[in-house]
């Protein structure tokens, strides 16, 4: 059985952001949505600060709150170990947003791209509107709209329901990596199947101590963080006490 | 009765713009989307899921009320049973506005039974609190056809009880279960609830019938005994809930986890202080103007404390969300939250006002009372 997981190293993240775009791209989410994402934090007081990035997604938990909550499984776990929604069995209810230890799971406020339902020009007889633009390159919400994230789950997730990462599962069903790995410059993501054991991702596990995000709460991640980037040195010193 | 004529019509007037000014917001809503609610991907759940709360919990703990007489059989507080049974649909069926509205996708609700997750607390609250309504439904109906001692009015009025405890357990659990937000996880909160249904219950019954007596003037002698006897249970619950919300506060404090910090509020507990402290003395609480004040001040208490409990638990940010942010936020709620508010507690009122006008709610097993001024003048 296949068992999908990631593992990020962060040595090789440089913080560059081309999986949020990838992502966004790939499965036309709207603005204010981010299937994948970053956490991001400083420490220390200058001049000793520390800037740390850490990449983020749905953790595809194996005990995953999010599924245990839904009260129409909209929310379900498919045989691969992907948590998937379904739109069409979405009430809107939010339970998972609430639920998720994580942060990853976003809900559709309003109708999605507004920006480009507008029909106001710019400047009159001069530029297209937005919606003209769409339908000039034959687009559906976004004239960059991607038809291919259509094949497993609403191309674009309507108002009044909840969207999340689905490990770009239209993507695996076609032996493509997830949209997020194959954007990333730094090849930082490093995805595959837990179960195989010469797998890229059980050779990273068995050779680097990993960690996981609030692992503490039982819900069995499926992003694995491996090392850490820090090239800088300080001179060998025990400290001191005055 | 003239006065209560003359403040009919205006009262129906304000509910009724009530319910229009609600039914254009909720219109609004499913039109234009929830970003019209202060709501956000960091506090999800806002006023609405509120109103939601405080009113299918107080709907659970009316539904306590009126076992006393219907299975326990408490004869003493007959003469509320059928208004506190109507009371708890109407009460109920307001509350399933406001949540209605809360939701993104009501249409979607037929997976409900079509797709049942036996894992989640929110459909085992979605199942209990419909149960509630079918059953409070069945015993009205009994009860205003005579049968209120019947076995199927009997086994009506204990699965009704029974339901309803459940249901408020349940209700706790739907924030009791999430491991993500430490300041709502474990079973403390199921038993707070239960707690708090039974109080704003009392509360919502001894307010109503002061209030209506006030207006119509025709409580009879033997409500205003079992008044009397309910106003005593209530300083008991009163203080119980004190008890349990103070007992909240004071883990809550000791804990060192940050996310308590923004959900403790100390100044609440007077909301329960002062009826408290007006319910205890056997003087003042055979009086109206106690009752009244003291279940208004409860009702006004126990909301602000679900409201408190409710965002308190949301303002700070979870993992990528933060990005940007401050550390706590901050929440007021929009025009639209309002108005659901409002929407739901008018669809409650006026089920109120029909039920009090054509369904003679002072109702007994033995028939309807005599009125305390027909006792007077035949004394």
């Amino acid at each position: 059985m296949t068992r999908w997981a990631m593992v990020i190293d962060h040595q090789k993240c440089v913080g560059c952001g081309g999986c949020i775009i990838g992502c966004k791209t790939e499965n036309n989410t709207p603005e204010g949505i981010y299937w994948s994402y970053k956490i991001t934090e400083t420490v220390g007081t200058f001049p000793n600060v520390r800037y740390h990035y850490i990449p983020t997604l749905c953790n595809h938990c194996a005990n995953a709150p999010c599924v245990r909550g839904c009260p129409t499984q909209a929310l379900h776990k498919t045989e691969t170990g992907i948590t998937m929604h379904n739109p069409d069995k979405c009430i809107g209810c939010k339970y998972c947003m609430f639920n998720c230890p994580y942060g990853v799971i976003y809900f559709n406020w309003r109708k999605p791209h507004p920006q480009w339902q507008e029909n106001e020009t710019l400047i009159e007889g001069a530029t297209s509107t937005a919606q003209e633009m769409v339908s000039q390159v034959d687009g559906y919400y976004t004239p960059y709209y991607n038809p291919e994230r259509d094949s497993t789950l609403d191309g674009v997730r309507p108002k009044g329901v909840v969207e999340k990462c689905t490990f770009c599962d239209h993507r695996l069903q076609k032996g493509l990596m997830p949209a997020c790995v194959e954007a990333c410059p730094a090849e930082a993501r490093i995805f595959g199947d837990l179960d195989n054991p010469s797998s890229s991702v059980s050779r990273l596990l068995g050779k680097y101590r990993s960690y996981r995000l609030r692992e503490h709460l039982g819900t069995q991640p499926k992003i694995y963080y491996i090392r850490s980037f820090n090239p800088g040195t300080y001179g060998q010193t025990k400290g001191e006490v005055s | 009765m003239n006065e209560a004529r003359k403040l009919y019509l205006p009262w129906m007037i304000i509910l009724l713009a009530g319910i229009g000014i609600g039914l254009v917001a909720a219109v609004i809503l499913f039109v234009q989307g929830h970003y019209l609610f202060n709501a956000n991907d960091v506090i999800i759940w806002t006023l609405p899921l509120g109103v939601y709360v405080f009113l299918a919990l107080a709907s659970s703990g009316m539904s306590m009320v009126a076992s006393l007489p219907l299975v326990f059989n408490m004869e003493q507080y007959e003469p509320l049973a059928k208004r506190t049974v109507y009371l708890a649909i109407a009460t109920l069926i307001g509350g399933f506005v406001s949540l209605a509205l809360e939701l993104g996708s009501p249409l979607h609700m037929i997976y409900f039974l079509f797709s049942p997750n036996l894992t989640s607390p929110i459909w085992y609250m979605g199942l209990l609190y419909s149960l509630e309504l079918i059953l409070l439904i069945v015993k009205l109906w009994r009860m205003h056809t005579g049968d209120w001692h019947s076995t199927l009015s009997r086994y009506a009025g204990m699965a009704s009880m029974v339901v309803a405890i459940f249901a408020a357990l349940m209700l706790g659990s739907v924030f009791g279960l999430t491991e993500a937000r430490p300041t709502y996880f474990g079973p403390f909160i199921s038993v707070f609830s239960l707690v708090v249904a039974l109080l704003s219950g009392m509360a919502l019954i001894i307010f109503y019938v002061n209030a209506c007596s006030l207006v119509k003037r025709s409580c009879s002698q033997l409500a205003d005994t079992a008044m009397n006897m309910l106003a005593r249970k209530f300083s008991f619950v009163i203080g119980v809930a004190l008890l349990f919300y103070f007992l909240k506060l004071a883990l809550g404090a000791g804990y060192t986890i940050p996310d308590f910090a923004t959900a403790i509020n100390f100044s609440l507990i007077l909301f329960l202080v002062v009826p408290y402290a007006l319910m205890i003395s056997q003087t003042l609480r055979q009086t109206a103007w106690a009752k009244t004040v003291a279940s208004a001040i409860t009702l006004i208490g126990i909301f602000a404390v679900h409201m408190q409990i409710l965002i308190g638990g949301q303002v700070r940010p979870v993992g990528p969300k933060g990005e940007g942010l401050p550390e706590v936020l901050s929440y007021f709620p929009s025009v639209f939250e309002i108005l659901v508010g409002i929407l739901g507690l008018c669809v409650m009122l006026l089920l109120y006002t029909l039920g009090e006008k054509y369904l003679r709610l002072d109702e007994t097993s033995h028939g309807e009372p005599r009125s305390s001024e027909t006792a007077w003048q035949s004394t």
